[in-house]
Order: structure tokens, then sequence, then C-alpha cells
């Protein structure tokens, strides 16, 4: 894979086709975990770590297991056992191992299972006309695709847990205070992403 | 005693449920999918057919056409013709091109009938991810008609949309591939 | 008991709404509501799959030991939103194209997942199907007004007629992602305002989140926080 590709790709998942702010996955966490910037940014990088390792498992399950035996439509129930047993297992060998990494990254694992955007980047990986647009992925591709797509929820987060301290003192209307200001803020967010549509393609052109 | 009772409890069946739930789903899902597959593939057929019957009418049927296009680089975009149908009564030919956008590569799938003369009968967007308002107007009855009757030698004088020039123009180019594509069926796969 | 069964099929619908006012299920609230044809066909498909759950994890949960809990409701779940992938597939090809993804993400939808353990694995089969159709109901008719809103004046038209006037004066940014977020900030403002003697909602983020029981860790480390 070339450099200028690899460039692509990412920069492609990360801003344009962001997966929390102009896709809408993942949006849970997105909200309920951004109130603090630690915790975003934990947060961010589990599901990281756990995007790279579900896309390393389920893309060869989907290629060499479900293609060649015509279970196609076993995709989800797959996917979604993969994920949630991935989740476990990474939580224990960490609490063994690396208790340094559990104390930190730990509690947010379990909260990863039902998160659409580990499932969503999975499945995005294996469908030819969904992500880049590229058909059919490469193993690394999908790889590059999905530290993309996490980079893309980690930036989301980051920033998101900059704009909330913010709001937090600000004097809102009654009805709007919490939830609903913090959505409207979203949206505002959600607007500076669309300067990068066209951007990214005709830099590496 | 209450240590095997305990193994059991704690265990086996715990083991024996999620298995047996397991199966069980399993089970049912190949046979909705035994029910489903065949419809699913008749629904499939019948829309790609109805796409080509409204880009090239009165065509009475269409057989495929097994050869694979070379890629067209065109103002640099990469446009793929995918597919390319044969009309049975030799009223022209389907071709399906994804080529690039505005909003990413490889995003817009075209699908455009061409009558034996080389031009346009009429194109057709099966997706795209262009911006909601402006470069979706490409998708719009009103600028898919203006190729209608195009040939290859008429390509420049299709005007784009005012405030969506990058994705006129990518459709252009993926016209153009069209139009290679053609030619490239005329002359016998050369 | 009557008024009881009555009070578990409708308190979906506004009190505990599960989008505006439990939060659950915000993705593909946001996701799919851009056509209200769109929407209805999510409701419809994210209700069926519900239905279904609830009605078997409560038949089932006597014999569903506690550990292996979340693995079974999962099976179960990816099961019932695998069948009504493919009965979408096959017979409403429009719904299933438009829907695409989202469709077998309805699997991570905090609806489904969080009804089943917050109602149906301690209630009876009557009252868990109840249940669903409510919460299925009111997740539906959400989406359903919200998809109305973001169609008619984003797109100028409604269930793809077109509107007169807003026709030719949409404001297209309303189908895009941030006309997403604000319409539905908007909206759960609005019943803030008009249901303001709800009961208090749980905190979103700790107990308010489905997943609270898998990770208590995160839940008090998070409400420590506050």
């Amino acid at each position: 894979m070339t450099i200028k590709l690899f460039c692509t790709i990412i920069l492609t998942a990360m801003f344009v086709e962001n997966y929390v702010l102009q896709q809408f996955l993942g949006i849970c966490p997105f909200l309920g975990v951004s109130k603090k910037l630690d915790s975003a940014f934990g947060m961010s990088v589990a599901v990281i770590f756990v995007m790279l390792l579900a896309t390393a498992v389920t893309y060869p399950i989907q290629h060499f297991i479900l293609e060649a035996l015509g279970l196609e439509y076993m995709q989800t129930i797959v996917f979604i056992l993969v994920i949630a047993a991935l989740v476990q297992l990474v939580e224990i060998v960490l609490k063994k191992y690396v208790p340094a990494l559990h104390a930190s990254l730990g509690v947010y694992l379990p909260l990863i299972t039902t998160n659409c955007a580990v499932l969503g980047v999975c499945i995005d990986n294996v469908d030819t006309y969904m992500g880049t647009g590229i058909f059919g992925l490469t193993f690394g591709q999908a790889l590059t695709y999905s530290l993309g797509a996490g980079l893309g929820f980690l930036m989301a987060m980051v920033l998101f847990s900059g704009v909330r301290s913010r709001i937090e003192d600000n004097d809102a209307p009654p009805s709007f205070k919490g939830m609903p200001i913090t959505l409207i803020s979203a949206a505002i967010l959600s607007v500076s992403f669309f300067g990068f549509a066209g951007v990214i393609d005709n830099i590496f052109k | 005693m209450t240590k095997t009772k305990n193994v059991r409890e704690d265990f086996v069946k715990p083991i024996l449920v999620l298995t047996l739930i397991c199966l069980v789903c399993s089970g049912l899902l190949a046979y909705v999918n035994k029910i489903t597959k065949p419809i699913i593939r008749e629904t499939e057929e019948r829309i790609a057919t109805e796409a080509m019957n409204e880009v090239l009418p009165d065509a009475g049927g269409f057989a495929k056409i097994d050869v694979s296009f070379p890629d067209v680089y065109a103002n640099g975009d990469t446009n793929y013709v995918t597919e390319a149908y044969k009309a049975n009564n030799g009223n022209g030919y389907v071709f399906q091109v994804t080529g690039d956008g505005y909003g990413g590569k490889k995003t817009m799938k075209l699908i455009v009938g061409v009558d034996p003369d080389g031009k346009i009968v009429e194109t057709k967007t099966l997706s795209h991810s262009e911006t909601a308002g402006m470069g979706s107007k490409t998708a719009g009855d009103d600028y898919r008609f203006r190729w209608t009757g195009v040939d290859a030698s008429a390509i420049d004088t299709v005007d784009g949309i005012s405030g969506a020039t990058f994705s006129s123009g990518h459709y252009k180019n993926s016209m153009r591939s069209v139009f290679d594509a053609f030619a490239y069926v005329m002359n016998g796969g050369k | 008991m009557k008024g009881e069964r009555l009070k578990t099929l409708t308190k979906g619908i506004i009190l505990e709404n599960p989008v505006l006012v439990l939060v659950l299920g915000t993705c593909p609230t946001l996701a799919t509501s851009t056509q209200a044809s769109n929407a209805f066909g999510m409701g419809a498909a994210a209700t069926a799959v519900l239905i279904c759950s609830n009605v078997f994890i409560s038949l089932l949960r006597r014999a569903i030991s506690d550990k292996v809990r979340i693995p079974c409701y999962i099976v179960l779940i990816a099961t019932f939103v695998t069948i009504v992938q493919m009965i979408l597939n096959a017979f409403a090809y429009p719904i299933y194209e438009a829907l695409g993804l989202y469709l077998p993400l309805i699997v991570v939808n905090c609806i489904i997942l969080g009804r089943a353990e917050a109602f149906a694995n301690k209630h009876g089969v009557l009252d868990s199907a109840l249940d669903a159709i409510g919460m299925g109901l009111g997740f539906t008719l959400t989406l359903f007004v919200m998809a109305s809103i973001r169609e008619i004046f984003g797109n100028g038209t409604w269930m793809g007629l077109p509107i007169p006037v807003l026709a030719d004066n949409h404001i297209s940014i309303l189908t895009m992602a941030p006309g997403g977020f604000f319409v539905f900030g908007c909206l759960i403002a609005c019943v803030n305002k008009w249901f303001k003697n709800k009961p208090k909602k749980k905190d979103f983020g700790c107990e308010g989140c489905p997943s609270a029981s898998l990770c208590q860790a995160a839940g008090r480390k998070e409400c420590e926080a506050k």
C-alpha cells in the first residue's frame, strides 16, 4: 500500500466520513462519556484498540469462513458475538498482565460491546460499496480504515469534551438545559466537518 | 455433593443453555434464509432489469456482455465500467459505471443506455454521495435529461449545474468512460 | 391490574419515551430520520425485533442463568435482527436499501438490550410483550415526527410527496448530519417544556445506560466525577 493511499484512507475515515459527526455511529458514548476530557480520551483509546482488533478478527472470518461456506446471512450474529467475546478477552488479559492499563481503560471496555461504531466499522470493512468506496478493501486497507475511523472518534470526543466543559457553566434556557443544548452544540461541531468533503480527494490527486 | 451441584449449576447449565440457544437460532436462520434467498435473488434481478428498462426502453430483454473493460482515467478521475448489457433486439447497450464524485472516490454509480449509433438514450444515478441540494442535483431529472441524445463528440456541449461544478464534472467524466466502453464493445473488445 | 397493563403499554409513548426521555437508541434516530418513510421502516423493524426479543427473553428468563445472560440476549437479538433483515430484503427492497448499514446495527440499539435487562427478564410474557409494543410505538412515533420535520423543512417533501411552497425553499442542512442533532435537541427541549411533571429521569451515562449492569465500575467512576 502506498503512503498516498494510506493517508487518503485515514483522512477520509477521520474527516469526511467521521463516524460520529457525519454517520451517526457511536453517539451514545459521544454524548455519555464526553463530559470530562480524561474519560473521553480513555474511552476513545479503548475504542480504537477494539476497532483494530475486531477488524483483524472479523475480516478473515468473513472472507475465509462465511463467504467460503455461503453463510453471509450469519454476518450480524457472528460479528457481534466476536466483538463481545473480544471485549471480554481483552479485559481479562489486561487485568492479568497490564493492570496499569486496565485501571485506566478497563472501565470503558464493557461499554464498547454495545457501541455501534465498532460493529459499524467491521461491517463497513467487508462491505464492498461502503467506507471509502474502494471495491473489496484488502486486509491492510481494512485495518487502515479502522484506525482512521477510531482516530476520527477520538477527535470528535476530545473536541466535544472541550465544547461541553464550556457549556456546563452557560446559562441555557431551562428546557434546553442538559441534553438539548449538548445536541445543539454537537450540530454546530458537525457543521464544521462539512468543510472536508472533496478536500481530501483533491489533496492527494 | 454440594460441590458437584455447584459445578452443575455454575458451569454445565449455563454452557448447555447458551449452546442450545445458539443451535436453535442458527437453525432458525438457516430456515429463514432458505425461504427468502430465492425471493431476494428474484427481487434484485427485477430491480436491475427495471433500471435497465428505464434507461433503454423497448429492448426486449438484456444479455450480459462478457468483457472486462479497462479502467478509464479521465481528468484525474478513475472510472470503472462494471457491467455491460446488450439489448436482445439490437436496440442498444446498457452500461453500469462507478466513478469518482465530490463526496469521495468511487461513490457515483450510474447506469446509462446507449443506442446503436452511440447516442445516449437516458442516464440514471443508482447511488451517490454528493452534497444534498447541490451536487445531488446531478441525480435529478433536469440534469440527467440533458444527456439524452448526446454522443461522444458532443460531451462538452452539455452544460453543468451552476453551483455544482465539481459534481457535474465528475458526472461528465463518467460519461466519457461510457463512450469509451461503447467504442470498446463496438470494436469487439479492443 | 388492567389499568397497570395499560400503563405498561402506554408509558413508552411519552412518559418513558425511549428516545426523548431515556435518550436511548440515538444513532438510528439521528441517522434514519431524513425521510419519513425510512423512519417508519426503521421504527417498524426495531419494534418487530423488540417484541420478539422481549417475548423470548421473558419466556427463557428462568432457564438463562445470570452469568451467560448477556451472550444469550445478544444471540437472540442478533437472530431476530437477521430475520428482519432477510424479510425486508425479500419483500421491501427499497426500505432495505435505504436503511443499509443501520439495519444490522439494530443489534446494538440500546433500547432492545436495555428493555431486555430492565424489563423482560423480570416480568411475564404478556407484560413484556406490552412493554415492547409500547416502547416500539414510542420509538417509531418519535422517529416519524422527527423525520417528518426534517423531510418537510429540509427537502420540501413528505413521504416523498412535494409540498407546494417549501419544495422551492427548503433548508437542505436539516436533512444532513447537523440538522439531525439540531432537530433532536429541539424535540427533547419541547418534551422537557411540555411534560415538566414527568418522573425524574435517571442521569444519562450512568444508571440510565443499558450497559450499566455490565459495567458498574464505569458507572461509579462517571457518577463520582459529577
